[in-house]
């Protein structure tokens, strides 16, 4: 077991001011038993309406909405976590063995997954550890080379981009084999942006695999959240009432105590 | 009856006068028409009515039964009942509904079930539609206008009154709002193709019409702001928006129609939505097919009112079946409502043909095929003459404390001698229902 301090920060600044603003955000740790949460706090503003729930997936919602007009809007969370080894026993839900249209395959990705393994030997986390291998000879890590909006087809067509494809990529060949699996986002040690990986369930016992990093992950990573894909877990959505451009600034921290 | 039929154009001006209106999107122009009316109306005996309305009670408490199941223990997908697949790949469910208990465990508060007749005098369900089912109100107003034109003929025959829908609709909007607070019907607003209906049900059953951006989601509570600002707080929302555009932040980003984050209150029960949302999964032209099953499996009972003869090419012997009687067969998009996405076998040439065998082959899910009925025509009068047309019955059953079926409906008709196709956004007319007492 270790324990993490985190910090997370999204600030959205626009071109002119906006009103009637309506968010939606995730960004506190997901419950569960691997995760002890010993400390929490988050603020947005400027915002009076803030409400909590968990949505369908079990994750924690912050939502709300405030109509004083605003030029900049800042939503922050910290905290204090115990982590253990990723590890879930539950039986899966039909929904992760069917494909999202962000997680759909082609002839090309089946291909290539049939050529590394069949899962003939039954033993699924070690044929996922070796399609994650060698799906980086296929695609290369490259920033900003997608967007939210990239399906995994797209983003194993053109050979490149970021955490949240190579967890779209693997979701969908993975789906295509009737394997439950999950999109999860997250918070790795160090500073920076949210990560994303997967869950894949092997004998109703849920596993955590980095699929950018190449490794079964155990107690350094912090979820936030899980979902069918992307759009389950998006940290923040938004609709607000006004025009121009909006910047967004995330950053977020996590270390070891 | 006859000073009726007589003064057939007196109540189809009257209509007009009063707005009675559809509007229709033809190649993206909103276009606003009459809904025309045939006096003639379609009469159903008091015998046969009690049958419909236990087969309708019955239907309705099944599905009940089966959105409130899938949602939650999905007992009927644990016991093979329906394939899963079914169920999660239709695009009418909702992984976003999972885990909800709507107020008074009711998804289904209003079901607009539509019914054909054969020749032979029995009645067959054609499809559910658990979403947001219009057209109650043209025979609430048709009543209306022609009890003004020919009181006599109301003195005459015993017809149940079927002016009391928006007594059921208020009763059903009360019980699952639960004393929480006001009931209000949210209408997408005037460029909808129902809009007359949303004003009108509203004015009669005391809801307050609200506008997109008149609802507002605040301390895990849904509230209506009327325009200097006051705010009241909603406890039901009979809601004529489509799920997809309920709420921004949960489904359709772009939408500008729904109430944002009111997903998140529904789901912890502060507010009732009529309908429920997720409803689709339940009257998918797929899972039609399972109805009958459900009223087994959930209320150990016989069904009551039949299925149309069904097939369902995602099973292998239905599918062959259904490649080799294609030309008889009418086939149907399982996603498409409203009378979009009906093929019949018989309409296509060979080419066609083909191609229609191409696709059921290779997506067997996206089909179901139905064996024609020989409906029985109804009568109808064009310029001064019955002929006999094409007709089918929407029955409107209302789930509260109770399930009841409103005495009456909505009779459609094709005024195409040879279409077999009667909605409304098709060029349909239609007829008042009446319920005989006694």
């Amino acid at each position: 077991m270790n324990t993490y301090q985190y910090t997370y920060q999204t600030c959205i600044s626009f071109d002119n001011k906006v009103s009637k603003h309506f968010f939606k955000l995730r960004c506190l740790p997901y419950r569960c038993k691997f995760q002890t949460i010993i400390e929490e706090d988050f603020s947005v503003s400027p915002c009076k309406n803030i409400m909590r729930s968990t949505d369908s997936f079990g994750n924690e919602l912050i939502f709300g909405s405030t109509e004083e007009p605003h030029k900049s809007f800042t939503f922050a969370s910290r905290g204090i976590v115990n982590i253990s080894q990723h590890l879930t026993i539950e039986e899966p839900n039909h929904i992760f063995r069917l494909p999202t249209t962000l997680t759909e395959v082609n002839e090309d990705m089946i291909k290539f997954s049939d050529k590394v393994t069949s899962f003939d030997n039954k033993n699924i986390i070690q044929g996922t550890l070796s399609l994650v291998d060698a799906l980086h000879e296929k695609m290369k890590y490259e920033s900003y080379s997608t967007t939210t909006k990239t399906s995994a087809i797209e983003a194993f067509s053109q050979g490149k981009g970021v955490c949240q494809d190579f967890s779209h990529v693997m979701l969908a060949i993975l789906r295509n084999k009737k394997i439950a699996c999950r999109y999860i986002t997250g918070f790795i040690p160090g500073e920076g942006e949210s990560h994303a990986w997967i869950e894949v369930n092997d004998n109703g016992i849920w596993y955590a695999i980095d699929p950018t990093r190449k490794l079964l992950i155990e107690s350094d990573y912090l979820k936030i959240s899980q979902g069918r894909d992307f759009n389950d877990c998006s940290m923040e959505r938004g609709v607000f009432v006004g025009n121009g451009f909006q910047y967004k600034q995330v950053h977020i921290t996590m270390t070891e105590l | 009856m006859k000073t009726l039929i007589e003064r057939k154009d007196a109540v189809n001006t009257w209509m007009e006068r009063f707005g009675v209106k559809f509007g229709i999107y033809k190649h993206g122009v909103f276009h606003e028409q009459l809904f025309p009316f045939d006096s003639v109306p379609r009469v159903i005996s008091h015998d046969e009515w009690t049958i419909l309305e236990k087969g309708l009670i019955q239907r309705c408490n099944a599905l009940n039964a089966f959105l409130l199941d899938i949602y939650n223990e999905k007992k009927i997908v644990k016991d093979g009942i329906i394939p899963e697949e079914f169920i999660y790949s239709s695009k009418g469910y909702f992984a976003e509904c999972e885990g909800i208990k709507p107020s008074k465990g009711i998804f289904a508060h209003i079901a607009g079930i539509d019914l054909v007749q054969a020749k032979d005098g029995t009645w067959y369900i054609l499809e559910d539609n658990l979403r947001i089912p219009s057209g109650a109100s043209y025979p609430m107003i048709a009543r209306n206008i022609t009890r003004k034109v020919s009181p006599q003929t109301f003195a005459n025959n015993h017809v149940a009154e079927n002016r009391n829908y928006s007594d059921l609709l208020k009763e059903t909007m009360d019980y699952v709002n639960d004393g929480r607070g006001i009931n209000v019907i949210l209408t997408p607003g005037r460029y909808n193709s129902a809009f007359f209906e949303h004003s009108y049900l509203a004015e009669k059953s005391g809801a307050i019409l609200a506008f997109p951006g008149d609802l507002i989601v605040e301390d895990d509570m849904l509230f209506y702001k009327d325009i200097s600002g006051n705010k009241e707080r909603v406890g039901a929302v009979y809601r004529r928006v489509s799920d997809e555009y309920m709420d921004p932040l949960t489904f359709e980003e772009s939408s500008v129609l729904g109430v944002p984050n009111i997903m998140q209150i529904y789901a912890k029960g502060n507010v009732a939505i009529v309908n429920g949302i997720g409803n689709g999964v339940a009257d998918d032209k797929g899972i039609y097919y399972f109805v009958p099953k459900m009223i087994k499996y959930y209320l150990n009972e016989e069904p009551i009112l039949k299925n149309a003869p069904t097939y369902l090419p995602y099973f292998e012997e239905d599918k062959k079946y259904v490649l080799e009687n294609l030309s008889k067969l009418v086939i149907k998009d399982v996603s498409e409502a409203g009378g979009y996405g009906v093929v019949f076998g018989r309409d296509l040439d060979a080419e066609h043909l083909k191609e229609m065998y191409d696709l059921v082959d290779k997506e067997p899910r996206r089909w179901i095929a139905q064996e024609v009925i020989d409906f029985k025509d109804l009568e109808i009068i064009e310029d001064g003459k019955y002929v006999e047309r094409k007709a089918d019955l929407r029955a409107f059953v209302l789930t509260g404390k109770e399930t009841k079926v409103w005495k009456s409906g909505l009779t459609r008709f094709s005024r195409n001698p040879n279409s077999f196709v009667v909605n409304s956004s098709q060029g349909g007319g239609f007829k008042d229902t009446w319920v005989m007492e006694e």
